[in-house]
């Protein structure tokens, strides 16, 4: 596992190397330690406006909402294995011929990614926040405790997307149950408690109220959503192998995406066809559309000039980025260098494509 | 007839690796060239430089009348490749996957242009079979009608043959034999001494990214019994010149 493990974090350093200058690579984490400084100065002004407490609710929604983007990864769970297997020929070899079980393979994979968003995303973003805040007035107990829940709120949103994604793949109309019924409470709650349930989000209550009770809750869901998704990972059903009819001819001649037509129609069937299908867009967009959109009635509050139109281009920002990212994942380099396409196109249209999937869903 | 690939001092570096060193040939239309060496001496690396999908570190090529430098895209859109690894994306099926480049090299009729593939090469209902989903050799065929599908005067074919059935390579052969008759060329990299010998017209042999020999294959024939004896004699030689 360890070696396994060593070698994935290798690859994955590699390829990244490669896809990018790997000093550009180095300067990410940096500089996203800068702008979390930079926008803790703004502190001040902020608390102007909105109590202390509605902010760190705000941190800790932004981070279980990035949480639950990255886990909504795991439903492409195996089709981005065999992808990146396929870029990786030493990884490929070594886990077919290694005594390795599928779950094993996974489970490094899981972990792998966290270790990567944590070093670089949170850890940068958090030792920025810590380093600057407590020169903006911030009580140095507060900055440690945020330095805690907030991670822990990642970790919640990233396991509870991998538990969703591991039911989605068992019956998908158990999760659209799940989902109603998640958010019907939510609406109830909206209706008649004033928003209150809102702030019960464990790594937040944790936040306010440090103590046994709020702590046990967050390692509760996050252990028991990570172990459902173990235990039940997603079956392979054998069987013929599908046919399908030529889908791509007619795509390819969608008048929208001009020029980039077939590669638009390429990556909409890759998205449509990996696992989880077109089902995973709609995922990844209610899952975070309830939580902006809740966030967005605390808000309404506080920050009167707040647009919903605003608020809804973050949203679809944060939709498009991760769907880019799945079509990356999907699609490799490799794959067009012997064709007569400059790395220009290929860019361009997979920009045209995250467009094209992030509005058809919609439609 | 002048050259229809011309390498004059190619030279590849990976810090400190010298993938291909000092590499110039000539390879005239109605060639089959092969390229001969063991895994890692720098085969691929040369279809690389001699097809744009990699910059030269020194020398230059001229493919097809165009500069690989200078042209690395009209190169791509002149000659067909089949890459080292069989990988046609994923989630089209096989049909899909030569309309999608057919699409991209700007190809009408697609119907009868693939049509003619899936008989030559017996693709039967699997062209509707995404590619993830199909064995190595049918991949393999893929790519095959892939390179081809745009009837290039000029392709470049990286270990075509490895995963393909007898039967298949048959057919394969045949059709790169009927290919430079017809006044075609092709360049033809492989580790396999068999296929080079029954297949190539003339052979080059790659050592540790230099062109260690070059030669038709009647001479090869005439001087050696067997292409083995003078590749294991090239290499030894190569070995212990390098090393001493
Ligand atoms: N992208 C690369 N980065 C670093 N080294 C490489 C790269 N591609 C090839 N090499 C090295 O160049 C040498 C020649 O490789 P290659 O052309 O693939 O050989 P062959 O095709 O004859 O097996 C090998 O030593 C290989 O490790
Ligand atoms: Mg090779």
């Amino acid at each position: 596992m360890r070696a396994l493990l060593d070698a994935m974090i290798r690859e994955e350093w590699r390829l990244h190397a490669t896809l990018f200058d790997y000093r550009l690579f180095v300067l990410f984490p940096v500089l996203l330690a800068v702008m979390a400084a930079g926008s803790t100065l703004f502190l001040p002004v902020l608390r102007d406006s909105m109590p202390g407490s509605h902010l760190a609710l705000l941190g800790h929604y932004t981070f279980l909402l990035f949480g639950l983007s990255v886990g909504a990864f795991g439903l492409l769970g195996r089709d981005m294995l065999t992808r990146r297997f396929g870029q990786a020929q030493v990884l490929a070899a070594a886990a077919r011929i290694l005594p390795l079980t599928d779950r094993r393979i996974l489970a490094a994979f899981f972990v792998k990614d966290l270790m990567f968003y944590v070093l670089l995303w949170i850890g940068p973003a958090l030792l920025g926040f810590g380093l600057t805040a407590p020169l903006m007035g911030v009580a140095g107990r507060q900055v440690g405790l945020l330095v805690l829940t907030l991670p822990l709120s990642f970790l919640a949103g990233l396991a509870v997307a991998f538990a969703l994604s591991t039911l989605y793949a068992h019956s998908p109309r158990a999760l659209l149950v799940v989902l109603a019924a998640l958010g019907a409470a939510v609406g109830l709650d909206m209706l008649s408690l004033n928003a209150e349930a809102i702030q019960l989000l464990p790594p937040y209550q944790l936040f306010r109220y440090p103590g046994p009770t709020p702590l046990v809750a967050t390692l509760g869901i996050t252990l028991v959503c990570l172990a459902v998704s173990l235990a039940f990972p997603r079956v392979d059903f054998a069987g013929p192998t599908p046919r399908h009819p030529n889908t791509f001819r007619r795509l390819a001649r969608w008048p929208l995406a001009g020029a980039h037509a077939p590669y638009v129609a390429k990556d909409l069937l890759d998205l449509k066809r990996c696992q989880g299908g077109m089902g995973k867009i709609v995922f990844a967009l209610l899952l975070p559309a309830a939580v902006i959109w809740l966030l967005f009635h605390v808000l309404e509050e506080f920050i009167p000039g707040l647009d919903f139109l605003v608020v809804f281009a973050l949203f679809m920002g944060l939709i498009a980025s991760s769907i880019y990212n799945w079509l990356t994942e999907l699609d490799s380099v490799a794959s067009y260098a012997f064709l007569p396409v400059s790395g220009g196109t290929c860019s361009g249209a997979r920009c045209t494509a995250t467009l094209c999937s992030t509005w058809r869903p919609l439609r | 007839m002048p050259p229809v690939i011309e390498a004059r001092h190619l030279v590849k570096k990976f810090g400190p690796t010298t993938a291909v060193d000092d590499l110039s040939l000539a390879v005239h239309p109605g060639e089959l060239f092969g390229l001969l060496g063991p895994n890692g001496s720098g085969k691929t690396t040369t279809i690389k430089m001699l097809t744009g999908q990699t910059v030269p570190t020194e020398g230059t090529a001229t493919v097809a009348g165009l500069d690989v430098r200078r042209h690395p895209l009209k190169v791509r859109e002149r000659v067909g490749i089949i890459p080292e690894q069989e990988m046609p994306p994923s989630f089209l099926t096989a049909e899909e996957y030569l309309h999608f480049v057919g699409a991209i090299r700007g190809l009408s009729h697609m119907e009868r242009r693939c049509s003619l593939w899936y008989d030559l090469l017996d693709f039967g209902d699997q062209k509707d079979m995404l590619c993830k989903d199909l064995s190595r050799g049918t991949r393999q065929k893929v790519m095959f009608a892939q390179a081809f599908l745009h009837e290039p005067r000029v392709a470049f074919v990286d270990e075509p043959l490895i995963n393909l059935d007898p039967i298949v390579q048959r057919t394969v052969k045949n059709y790169l034999r009927d290919f430079v008759s017809r006044g075609g060329t092709v360049f033809f990299c492989t580790h396999v001494l068999e296929i080079a010998q029954a297949l190539c017209t003339r052979i080059g042999i790659i050592y540790r990214g230099r062109l260690v020999y070059q030669g038709d294959r009647e001479d090869i024939t005439q001087r050696h019994a067997h292409l083995e004896d003078l590749f294991l004699d090239m290499i030894h030689r190569e070995h212990h010149a390098s090393s001493a």
